[in-house]
């Protein structure tokens, strides 16, 4: 009983929400009246009504994405929504764009000076631009000469590329084996 | 960025040097530098006659080649040898490291179509005030209620009356034809609300102006009379 419970105050959190919900968030507002849940037993209640849905094959989802649990429609209805929102939702971003945000997402946190070594081009105006979209941010400053800014991915770069998480990205091992 | 050829295929220096390893099918390890640096030089030389400020911007790295070029047609001596492979080696490492990210950013790309095909529910843009309704139909009903009672004796409607000047002023005029003068409180007495009289104020003061009639007053705060100008008036006052 005490599960159901729990399961439809998830489902309804996850509803209502725009983000995202992470375990930890998710356990926070719960475990007020539920004292004594852990994660673990969150995410196997999450993962069983994620099931739920599968099975009753509707048109939208929940997922696991950037770190967070969110409904989402399925890529299938994707046209009929565009029409409604009159939005052009494809974020445009130059190949120069996202071999850098390719750099950041591996090696971050990095200076802008670590991403100018590898592209072998000045790349402060490629930053930028990644800054406004809020593909990355500034997490710090590096204990370094001139303590410059250390940049690292955001949530929002996960959700854009449908990523569950930065450990989703192919393993850099496997991208030199296939340039051989 | 001086570097501004923006196209899918070419893009910085090590790109350009990407695109001529491929073009001329070279295993990274064994590049030919020699022949990659006089291909090299033509592009660097039509990018000083495009933009001759970009041109800089290549400079370290043709500068690399050339001295690996250089050594290549020296006279080996085993010690510079080394330094030589040293910079191919880590030219040929940076290489393959940018290829690396190249890479991924299409993978990237791909990515980001496929999952531009997935809707999150919108982002309700939150209130600066949150408030909670804690109202029922009734309520509203109740307070509508008791504002029409508050109010319900004193209902009217306001009209907007258009009342032009110029009525007004041949008004005026009109009344001045029969009679010498005419008292300026008279005028206001048979105005019916207060934006005729304020309108017959301004009538007044346009004659005035127009120096069609005028106004004399015996003393201080005693009767306006007002008294039209013919040319009678003009001589008599000349």
């Amino acid at each position: 009983m005490k599960r159901f419970e729990i399961k439809q105050i998830l489902e309804a959190l996850l509803f209502v929400s725009e983000k995202p919900l992470s375990l930890k968030e998710l356990k926070g507002i719960i475990k007020g009246d539920y004292a004594g849940i852990d994660t673990n037993s969150l995410e196997n209640i999450l993962n069983e009504l994620k099931e739920e849905y599968v099975n009753l094959n509707k048109p939208y989802e929940i997922k696991f994405i950037a770190d967070g649990w969110v409904f989402a429609t399925k890529p299938k209805y994707a046209p009929w929504i565009g029409k409604l929102l009159k939005e052009k939702r494809v974020l445009k971003l130059s190949p120069s764009a996202l071999e850098t945000l390719a750099i950041v997402a591996y090696k971050q946190p990095i200076t802008r000076a670590e991403i100018d070594d590898v592209r072998g081009v000045e790349s402060s105006s490629v930053i930028d631009g990644l800054l406004e979209k809020k593909m990355i941010k500034i997490i710090g400053k590096k204990e370094t000469l001139g303590k410059p800014v250390l940049y690292v991915t955001t949530q929002d770069f996960l959700k854009c590329f449908g990523l569950a998480r930065l450990s989703e990205l192919p393993s850099i091992e496997n991208i030199s084996e296939s340039l051989q | 960025m001086a570097y501004n050829v923006r196209t899918d295929i070419f893009e910085g220096p090590l790109e350009l040097l990407l695109h001529l390893i491929k073009r001329n099918d070279l295993e990274i390890s064994t590049i030919k530098i020699a022949e990659i640096t006089s291909d090299y030089l033509i592009y660097l030389n039509l990018i000083r006659k495009l933009n001759i400020s970009s041109a800089s911007e290549f400079l370290v790295m043709a500068s690399t080649l050339i001295q690996i070029k250089a050594r290549h047609f020296l006279p080996s001596i085993s010690e510079k040898e080394e330094d030589g492979n040293d910079t191919l080696n880590k030219l040929n490492n940076k290489i393959l490291e940018y290829q690396k990210y190249k890479k991924i950013g299409e993978f990237l790309s791909h990515r980001i179509i496929e999952s531009s095909q997935i809707y999150y529910r919108p982002i309700t843009i939150p209130s600066n005030q949150n408030f909670v309704l804690d109202v029922v139909v009734l309520d509203l009903a109740k307070s509508f209620y008791k504002t029409l009672k508050t109010f319900s004796s004193n209902i009217r409607d306001i009209v907007y009356q258009e009342i032009r000047v110029e009525t007004k002023m041949s008004e005026i005029l009109d009344v001045l034809k029969v009679k010498q003068y005419v008292f300026f409180s008279d005028i206001l007495r048979k105005q019916k609300t207060n934006i005729a009289s304020i309108v017959c104020f301004m009538a007044i003061l346009e004659l005035v102006k127009d120096r069609q009639i005028f106004i004399k007053q015996s003393g201080l705060f005693s009767e306006i009379k007002i008294y039209r100008i013919c040319s009678e008036n003009i001589l008599q006052r000349v």
